[in-house]
């Protein structure tokens, strides 16, 4: 029942392999790794685990928001190898890892932000293991509804700092984190099994035409 | 070994699937177009080209596999363009080229997408005898290339600014033509006058192209001129193209002793080059090869030929995105 994880969406291509929510083998993006060759990516933690492609039993990806090209080929190899060994694969956001990641730790109603172009953001209300909601659009915008949920918050991502500033009667915590650790995806599978589709079904990557 | 290569062609806005054999037979061959996704904008949208790509990719690859009654088990290797294009577009196909590699243990090679427009007329049947002249005419490139044989290539000319399909598709817009531009001029050119003296960029160069000059002069004419007859623009923007194209090809023809002259890409369709063509042709003794439309413009059957080609020499390249890549090189 090998799963591999696989997270593109910040820029630093990563990815995870374990049994059920064990990690065995982790490119850990947190280490900064600028490898964007993700065959190579694989076929490394294939190797280090003594496994091959054919033992894998279902893909997690992680299918944005973010750099848009970066998800995109996350996304494109994760479908075309789901399709080649005839298996599942599974999205999950990433503003859903954000907020996992950052619930995980603190337990309290978390916000999390990841830059768009032309100065929107991508904003997400992650509670109890469930983005509550997300939207697009510019943060002064979109904060004010958020807001209402609760007098506490946990911050991650690009916008932390702009949201302290732009409502300052809200008590924070700010994690210092812009992306999500690639191992959440292994560590969290059980959150994402009901979203495993298999073709004729694939997975699209999250844009403005499509967030919520 | 097998004798079926997979192609994957993602370069600009069409996505194209096909299997092809070692003889050039194409077993199958899907285009998942684009053009209704583009035709608001005038023109290409490459993010929205990379969008669609990904929604259509998979999809199709499974119908170009099922229309051909292959298992891909069957298949020698994957042939996927790793440029020159759109670089959002490209890295769909690539990946998920990989994707599909790892999966069921094949050979994944980057094809030079330029390299499969010059393979495009031998799909199906052997046509190009040479040497041979080819005037590539595309929304993407433009140029000419003299080919000794399949592996010798030279570049005669190419465009210093737009392309010829590109061009085309501008002087549409202009004229308030649906996208693309290309068969909707032509058509309304047939019903007109070349009566307006536009010019003929770099007209006395021996093989270089420029057409920007020439867009710019049909703007500034329409600008200047908004009750001109649009039939007469067309027919008048037409011959200009033709005349350049027509005197650059016979350059040459003159120069490199051809035993064939081979028009492809997508304004390889243009009912006025296919005529005067045919007419250079007879004056020059060479034989006029055109390939079917279907493989004139872009297509995976032609990429899936050219990786025939690099398995033969025994020549891989990484699947990596390359956004410019001359055609000499594999």
């Amino acid at each position: 029942m090998l799963t591999l994880g696989i997270s593109t969406s910040s820029g630093k291509f990563a990815i995870v392999f374990g049994i059920e929510k064990k990690v065995l083998y982790s490119s850990d993006n947190l280490k900064l790794s600028e490898n964007k060759d993700i065959r190579k990516l694989v076929e490394t933690g294939l190797s280090k685990i003594g496994k091959t492609v054919d033992d894998l039993s279902s893909i997690i990806v992680d299918n944005g928001p973010g750099g848009t090209s970066s998800v995109r080929t996350g996304v494109a190899f994760a479908n075309s190898l789901a399709y080649a060994l005839n298996i599942g694969v599974a999205p999950v956001s990433s503003l859903e890892l954000l907020g996992i990641e950052a619930f995980d730790k603190f337990h309290k109603p978390v916000i999390c932000s990841i830059n768009s172009t032309k100065g929107n953001i991508f904003v997400g209300l992650f509670d109890k293991n469930e983005l509550k909601s997300a939207k697009y659009g510019k943060i002064e915008t979109i904060l004010p509804d958020f807001l209402t949920f609760s007098d506490e918050f946990v911050l991650i991502g690009h916008q932390s700092t702009r949201i302290m500033e732009l409502s300052q009667d809200k008590t924070y915590t700010d994690t210092n984190l812009t992306f999500a650790n690639v191992e959440t995806l292994l560590t969290k599978s059980h959150l994402f099994n009901d979203k495993i589709v298999k073709f004729p079904k694939y997975i699209i990557p999250i844009t403005e035409e499509n967030y919520q | 070994m097998s004798d079926i290569i997979l192609g994957i062609e993602t370069s600009c806005d069409d996505t194209a699937i096909a299997l092809v054999n070692s003889n050039g037979e194409v077993l199958s061959s899907v285009v998942s177009s684009q053009v209704d996704i583009h035709s608001e904008y005038g023109g290409i949208y490459p993010e929205h080209a990379a969008r669609a790509h990904i929604h259509t990719i998979l999809p199709t690859i499974d119908l170009a596999f099922k229309k051909a009654g292959v298992k891909p088990q069957n298949i020698e290797a994957i042939g996927v363009t790793r440029g020159p294009g759109l670089i959002s577009s490209l890295l769909v196909g690539l990946n998920t080229a990989v994707g599909l590699g790892m999966g069921w243990n094949k050979k994944v090679i980057g094809i030079n997408h330029l390299r499969g427009h010059l393979r495009s007329a031998d799909l199906e049947q052997q046509r190009v005898k040479y040497p041979a002249t080819i005037l590539l005419v595309s929304g993407g490139h433009t140029f000419l290339a003299y080919m000794k044989d399949i592996n010798d290539i030279s570049i005669l000319g190419t465009t210093r600014d737009d392309s010829v399909g590109e061009t085309y598709d501008k002087v549409g817009r202009m004229l308030g033509l649906a996208y693309p531009g290309g068969p909707a001029v032509d058509r309304l050119a047939k019903e007109g006058n070349p009566n307006i003296a536009f010019p003929r960029p770099l007209l006395n160069s021996k093989f270089e192209f420029s057409f920007s000059g020439l867009k710019s002069a049909v703007s500034r004419f329409l600008a200047a001129n908004p009750d001109a007859l649009q039939a007469d623009v067309a027919a008048s923007f037409v011959q200009a193209v033709m005349d350049v194209l027509i005197k650059k090809s016979h350059n040459a023809l003159k120069n490199y002793r051809s035993k064939s002259f081979v028009i492809v890409g997508g304004v390889a369709a243009s009912p006025q080059l296919r005529q005067q063509a045919e007419k250079l042709c007879n004056k020059m003794k060479v034989e006029l090869c055109l390939p079917p439309l279907k493989w004139s413009t872009d297509n995976a059957a032609m990429i899936a030929l050219a990786t025939w080609d690099y398995i033969k020499l025994n020549i891989h390249k990484e699947p990596i995105a390359q956004l410019q890549l001359p055609i000499f090189e594999f």
